[in-house]
């Protein structure tokens, strides 16, 4: 991808964020007046809507993460061949973070 | 393309420029913007992992993740969880106006909607603060 590309990627995942994250923390903290318990967490997940923003927003939040060190990671002066572990590395972190938090939607 | 152009490697930055946005001398307002988005960047991905962590305790079972919220009632980490707050408003706010910024918007005007950014993002933590405490 050209650097062009990427920043635009970053923009548009970090806008989608905004209102991905300000739903989670408000549902999340804000709503039920503190932390929610374990059972209040499997009825907010029951709703099928609700497993969609959630898991968009899993999805969104490790992308813009992870492209964001790999942007701060290419600053440093590397090789072409050092960027490339980089980021087959951080590809690997993501797809494996996602996969953890899918699996853990399927134990609620 | 011939072989010797094809293993040339990417242009680098030249070695100064690399470490140069750790640096704390001659920032200007937009200097310390980046600066300040980038380590909060830094810190909410830091987050993110610890957060996905502690979850691990919802798939052992209600018990298991009782227990984690009773540690979590305590006041140290209500008042790390109000700068997290701070760190995600600044973050955000800061990020539009960056978005801004790259398409052109109120270039002009950058200096003055970074405090925009900062006191907005500074008035919301404080909300925060008192919803929670
Ligand atoms: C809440 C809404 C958010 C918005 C609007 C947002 C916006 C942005 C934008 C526009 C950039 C690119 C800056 C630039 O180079 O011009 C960026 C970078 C970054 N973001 Fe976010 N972001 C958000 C949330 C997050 C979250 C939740 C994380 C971490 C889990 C994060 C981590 C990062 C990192 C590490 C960078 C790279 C910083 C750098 O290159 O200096 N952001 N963000
Ligand atoms: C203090 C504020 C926060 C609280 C109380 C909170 C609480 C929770 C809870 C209870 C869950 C599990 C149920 C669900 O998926 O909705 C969850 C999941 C999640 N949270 Fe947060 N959260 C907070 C802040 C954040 C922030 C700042 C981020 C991003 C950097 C984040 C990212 C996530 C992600 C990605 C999941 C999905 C995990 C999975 O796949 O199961 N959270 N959070």
């Amino acid at each position: 991808m050209r650097p062009k590309t990427q920043w635009l990627w970053q923009a548009f995942s970090g806008l989608l964020l905004v209102f991905l994250l300000a739903l989670h923390l408000t549902v999340n903290h804000f709503a039920a007046g503190g932390l929610l318990t374990y059972e209040d967490i499997v009825a907010y997940l029951a709703q099928p809507w609700v497993r969609v923003l959630e898991t968009l927003f899993l999805l969104t939040v490790t992308y813009h993460a992870l492209a964001g060190v790999r942007g701060i990671l290419l600053d440093l002066n590397l090789t072409t061949a050092a960027a490339r572990r980089v980021t087959l590395g951080l590809t690997v972190l993501g797809v494996l973070i996602c996969a953890y938090g899918l699996w853990l939607f399927t134990t609620l | 393309m011939n072989a010797e152009e094809y293993r040339r490697p990417a242009p680098r930055l030249p070695a100064p420029q690399a470490k140069e946005w750790l640096a704390f001398s001659k920032r200007g307002v937009g200097g310390w913007a980046f600066l300040l988005h980038r380590l909060t960047g830094l810190v909410l991905v830091f987050y993110l992992f610890l957060h996905l962590a502690v979850l691990s305790a919802l798939a052992r079972g209600p018990q298991a993740y009782q227990a984690m919220l009773a540690f979590m009632d305590s006041p140290l980490i209500v008042a790390l969880e109000v700068g997290l707050i701070a760190t995600i408003a600044f973050h955000a706010l800061n990020g539009i106006r960056l978005v801004l910024m790259g398409f052109g918007v109120g270039v002009r005007a950058h200096k003055a909607l970074f405090w925009v950014a900062f006191v907005l993002a500074a008035g919301l933590t404080a909300l925060a603060a008192l919803a929670m405490f």
